[in-house]
């Protein structure tokens, strides 16, 4: 009897831990990889005509939490890895809008600080 | 898109309005983004005469922006549509750094009025600042004006000069106010008939006006009296007059 209840734990416990395993790799999966992009935007000093820049960075596929610092003079925002787009294309947006282009980052965001957000 | 049409086509149809992120009573460098739509309403008024104005602009690239006016007038007691105007601002320099930018454009003005005066095309250079706390616009323009009714009016020069001032720290998120001391003039040659100068033509003026530009995200009001100091020979004084603008960026 006290072997078949040991096997039965066993059994459950392999299940629970080959079944949280896989959950595990389930969501590391599902979870794609965030970028938070910075540029430095030259000539940022009028919220007027700074809409412009919202309206161009709004627009980019996936772009998620756009924020503009007028004081610091750069615009922000969060994008999947997979959707990332080129420091051209942003360069490009930046210009369209009536402003002038500069230092352009890109940092990961890691997977803790995601779920923590 | 049909939204934004639809949206564009109520506006026309029922606001008049003129360009809030320029001089109340001159012009400025500033020019629409690329594929933005700018309407606006500009009203004016002073003890005998209500005017109105609606403009539309297009953004057609980062430099060039095409601007449409319908202004609107009353006239003998009647009010109607003055005429119509098509103005074009290229900027043609941007030099811009953290919190500051210098610009300079080039604007062509066709003035079509409704009453038989002659069609007035104007060109202008505008160059000014705008930083997180100093503005300025210096503009100077000549209007050439084309005879109507058999007789050539004379042609006018235009300067304005305005500086701005914001008190406060400015947050994209939050409403924004600048305070603008304006000064603006005119100078005009004298008129012909059939040929001659008339001698009771030509002249100067001069005013000054304070006004505000309040605006909130893409949504502008700008509004200030003008009050007429100077003016010589035959050119008329510029009346004591109040100006809102209210523009939208979409």
């Amino acid at each position: 009897m006290k072997y078949r209840i040991q096997s039965y734990s066993f059994l459950a416990l392999t299940w629970l831990t080959l079944f949280l395993l896989s959950d595990t790799r389930i969501h590391a999966q599902e979870a794609p990889q965030k970028v938070f992009v910075r540029m430095e935007v030259d000539g940022l000093s009028c919220p007027f005509c700074t809409y412009g820049l919202e309206k161009k960075l709004k627009k980019i596929d996936g772009a998620k939490e756009v924020f503009i610092d007028l004081q610091a003079g750069e615009a922000t925002f969060i994008v999947t890895k997979d959707k990332q787009p080129s420091k051209e294309k942003l360069e490009k947006i930046v210009k369209d809008a009536g402003f002038v282009p500069g230092k352009i980052s890109f940092s990961e965001i890691k997977a803790k600080k995601e779920d923590e957000r | 898109m049909k939204k934004r049409i639809f949206f564009l086509l109520l506006l026309w149809g029922v606001a008049y309005a003129a360009q809030a992120h320029e001089p109340l009573y001159g012009f400025g460098p500033h020019v629409l983004f690329k594929g933005g739509f700018a309407p606006h309403l500009t009203l004016k008024w002073n003890q005998n005469e209500f005017e109105s104005e609606y403009a539309l602009g297009y953004g057609l690239t980062r430099n060039w922006t095409l601007i449409a006016e319908l202004p609107w007038s009353t006239t003998d007691g009647e009010y109607r549509i003055s005429g119509t105007g098509l103005r074009s601002k290229y900027r043609f320099w941007l030099k811009a750094g953290k919190g500051i930018s210098h610009q300079a454009s080039l604007i062509t003005r066709l003035e079509m009025p409704a009453d038989g005066r002659g069609s007035l095309l104007s060109m202008a250079v505008t160059t000014g600042q705008e930083a997180l706390h100093l503005y300025w616009f210096a503009s100077a323009g000549y209007g050439l004006r084309m005879g109507g009714n058999g007789s050539a009016p004379g042609h006018r020069m235009i300067y304005n000069f305005s500086i701005g001032y914001r008190p406060y720290k400015v947050n994209y998120y939050k409403p924004d106010i600048v305070f603008f001391l304006e000064s603006s003039g005119n100078v005009f040659a004298r008129s012909s008939e059939n040929g001659q100068n008339s001698e009771e033509s030509g002249g100067g003026n001069f005013a000054l006006a304070p006004s505000f530009f309040l605006t909130y995200r893409n949504y502008a009001l700008r509004g200030g009296i003008q009050y007429g100091l100077w003016n010589a020979a035959y050119a008329p004084k510029i009346e004591r007059n109040f100006k809102l603008t209210l523009e939208v960026h979409i």
